[in-house]
């Protein structure tokens, strides 16, 4: 059975994103590549909503040709343009701006239930606020993978804004990284 | 100058306690021997206990009646509270701390002797922190998500801190330290 992951960063004081709505994001290291290469080996469908999909849709496919990023950031890019990406959106009428997109036909539930049957690696949610709400109020998530960066927003978009039940987790794993940032993966019980 | 070490037990969503004040349930999650161990360390580190009047009040009420060897330690702890409304406290060994609490906790850790610490009191917290008066944050995070409660962070300013430690727990908890001020 596939499962589905979200896996966010977010910092200590519980926020994805700053007070003005901005990407605040992690510091690269060589944890970080590794923590990278981890998430292309474990996914091979990932989970949209259509705000980041189009966000994202606009400077992945370019990418990859882009003389200025690493070997590193080249390996992500071919990951993010051949992986497939399912898109949750009632607006789009069409994902092919980006290659190996689709939209869902279905609520969330519904599609995520569909995908589990079906055989491959597992699914993942590791971009947009308010999807990753909208997945754990849906109650869909089976595994929460946090990237705590060593800072405190002060204000912005939480990842957990409730509407969810109470739910016991396991923790799998805890790590420190070499940034300070912490990595920790937890399953539904 | 002393160090201000905060200390608490926060949900993975954030909470220090549940929809209701002193609705901790949650800690149930994480506490453990492991747990109870490090408590008793750290008790053996404190020189002024810190609470805002809420918690005072709360934490008074259930260790002057508890047993065993971290309810005494908590009673005979010095503790002081920042209040505005409390003209006594009753719970052994407290020092009142009235007017403006940031002034009243500058002035604390002036004073000589072991560190303060901080267990609780969110609110006492946020105007400390935003003073930046806070050194330390020893957060045990429990392996649950309550759905809704009372958020330890308040919002303020952006913060860097650098991580000192990671420790989990066979609980599930993990006990992570951070030196505030990156």
């Amino acid at each position: 059975m596939r499962r589905l992951v979200l896996s966010m960063f977010v910092s200590l004081d519980g926020y994805i994103e700053g007070p003005g709505g901005e990407f605040i994001g992690p510091e690269w290291s060589a944890d970080l590549d590794a923590w990278t290469e981890r998430m292309i080996e474990r996914f091979d469908t990932l989970l949209y909503g259509r705000t980041a999909w189009q966000g994202m849709a606009e400077f992945w496919p370019q990418a990859e040709e882009t003389a200025e990023i690493g070997p590193a950031q080249q390996s992500v890019a071919r990951f993010m343009n051949g992986v497939r990406k399912i898109v949750f959106s009632r607006t789009l009428k069409s994902a092919d701006a980006w290659a190996n997109s689709s939209l869902a036909t279905a609520g969330i539930e519904e599609t995520v239930a569909a995908e589990r049957g079906k055989p491959g690696k597992d699914m993942v949610i590791f971009a947009g606020a308010k999807f990753a709400q909208t997945a754990l109020r849906a109650g869909v998530v089976d595994e929460i993978w946090l990237l705590t960066v060593p800072m405190l927003f002060g204000g912005g978009t939480r990842l957990f804004d409730g509407g969810y039940e109470q739910q016991k987790l396991k923790l799998l794993e805890a790590k420190a990284m070499d940034t300070g940032a912490v990595f920790t993966r937890y399953e539904k019980v | 100058m002393r160090r201000l070490v905060v200390w608490n037990l926060i949900s993975l969503d954030g909470y220090f306690e549940g929809p209701t004040p002193w609705d901790l349930d949650f800690h149930t999650t994480v506490w453990g021997e492991e747990l109870e161990a490090f408590s008793i360390e750290q008790l053996n580190e404190i020189g002024t206990l810190l609470f805002g009047r809420r918690t005072y009040e709360g934490m008074a009420d259930y260790w002057s009646k508890a047993t065993g060897a971290i309810a005494d330690m908590m009673n005979a702890v010095e503790k002081a509270v920042a209040t505005r409304t409390l003209d006594k406290a009753d719970w052994n060994n407290t020092r009142l701390l009235k007017g403006d609490a940031v002034d009243a906790v500058r002035a604390l850790k002036a004073e000589g002797g072991k560190d303060i610490y901080v267990f609780g009191s969110a609110d006492l917290l946020a105007s400390l922190q935003k003073a930046g008066l806070v050194d330390e944050y020893r957060l045990c995070l429990a392996p649950v998500v309550l759905g809704a409660g009372n958020p330890h962070f308040k919002p303020g300013g952006q913060v860097k801190m650098r991580l000192e430690k990671t420790q989990p727990l066979q609980t599930g908890g993990v006990v992570l330290t951070y030196a505030s001020g990156g």
